[in-house]
């Protein structure tokens, strides 16, 4: 179901934004800043780094506001910058500075069942180079289909499903190898 | 299964909220809203053109006089150049009619030189043609 079908309202809220209503656009960045905030944390795995990104994606937002046509363009547009600033970021980014700070890498109240786990794919996730972690993240974090994704990262489909082969085969054998799968679940 | 452990990393990796005042702190940063460009520049279009003076040509007059003076020396030298075409074609014209009045006069001479031989000769000697 489309993120818009539950808030009807959207529509009426982006065209306001667009027309230069700054409480409207207030709504629109509350709307989409999770998955923003999320695509930051999981490629740059540091809160503080994921709360600068999204600021500048919403800031580029503002400022590109005029050009762009529809909400649904307006999530495209969110993914593809934030995806791309994040990978341009971590190639920048000294090695030691991309290293997850545990303390601040899940935010206490959005712990899910299995923190153990989620903090050690986390860790694993943040192995990975920074396409194919954000190929990851778009593919399991956004559920992008794989097309959706090679136009986002501006890569053949081809690369984009060798990059979830790859990923999966890693992350799948490193998690059995932390003990935090059994080898026969998924295998 | 890799189906189970892709459920499993769409579980796993959830959209997390955004922590509170991010969205404060975003509208915080924003820039003032600029006017669209189209707009902005017919603001600024009535503006200048409200508050500009007309610009003053400073140059206009002297160009003007400038060209009018090329202009004048320009006709007068193709007037002079003009006259003088006319001058050495003339000059050229009596020369020619001079040298044929010339030509003319000395074969009127030598005509009359020839003819005044001729009258001047003496006849035939007469005792020839008693002998005969």
């Amino acid at each position: 179901m489309s993120l818009y079908a539950t808030q009807p309202e959207m529509p009426a809220m982006f065209a306001r934004a667009r027309g230069g209503d700054a409480t409207a656009f207030a709504s629109l960045v509350r709307t989409h800043q999770g998955s923003v905030f999320s695509i930051g944390l999981r490629m740059l795995q540091r809160r503080d780094l994921a709360e600068d990104l999204a600021q500048d994606v919403f800031l580029q937002l503002y400022r590109k506001l005029d050009s762009i046509e529809s909400l649904e363009h307006m999530g495209f547009w969110l993914r593809r910058v934030a995806s791309n600033l994040a990978i341009d970021r971590l190639r920048r980014m000294p090695f030691t500075a991309a290293q997850p700070d545990p303390e601040r890498e899940i935010p206490s109240e959005d712990k899910p069942e299995d923190p153990l786990m989620s903090r050690e794919l986390m860790r694993l996730l943040g192995e990975l180079p920074p396409a194919p972690r954000a190929v990851m993240v778009l593919r399991y974090q956004e559920d992008r289909d794989l097309t959706e994704i090679a136009t986002l990262l501006d890569m053949p489909v081809n690369t984009v499903k060798s990059h979830i082969k790859r990923s999966l085969t890693t992350l799948r054998s490193r998690m059995i190898g932390a003990k935090l799968v059994e080898s026969e679940d998924l295998s | 299964m890799t189906d189970e452990f892709e459920n499993e990393l769409r579980r796993l990796m959830r959209p997390v909220d955004a922590p509170e005042g991010l969205t404060e702190r975003i509208m915080a940063a924003l820039p003032p809203k600029a006017m669209p460009a189209t707009v902005t520049s017919i603001v600024s279009a009535i503006e200048s053109a409200r508050s500009a003076k007309p610009p003053r040509n400073y140059w206009m007059p002297g160009a003007l006089a400038a060209s009018l003076v090329g202009a004048v020396l320009l006709g007068t030298f193709a007037a002079k150049k003009n006259d003088l075409i006319l001058v050495q074609r003339e000059e050229a014209a009596g020369l020619e009619a001079r040298r044929e009045f010339m030509e003319a006069l000395r074969v009127t001479s030598q005509k009359l030189d020839l003819a005044y031989e001729a009258v001047n000769a003496p006849p035939p000697a007469q005792d020839e043609e008693n002998r005969t």
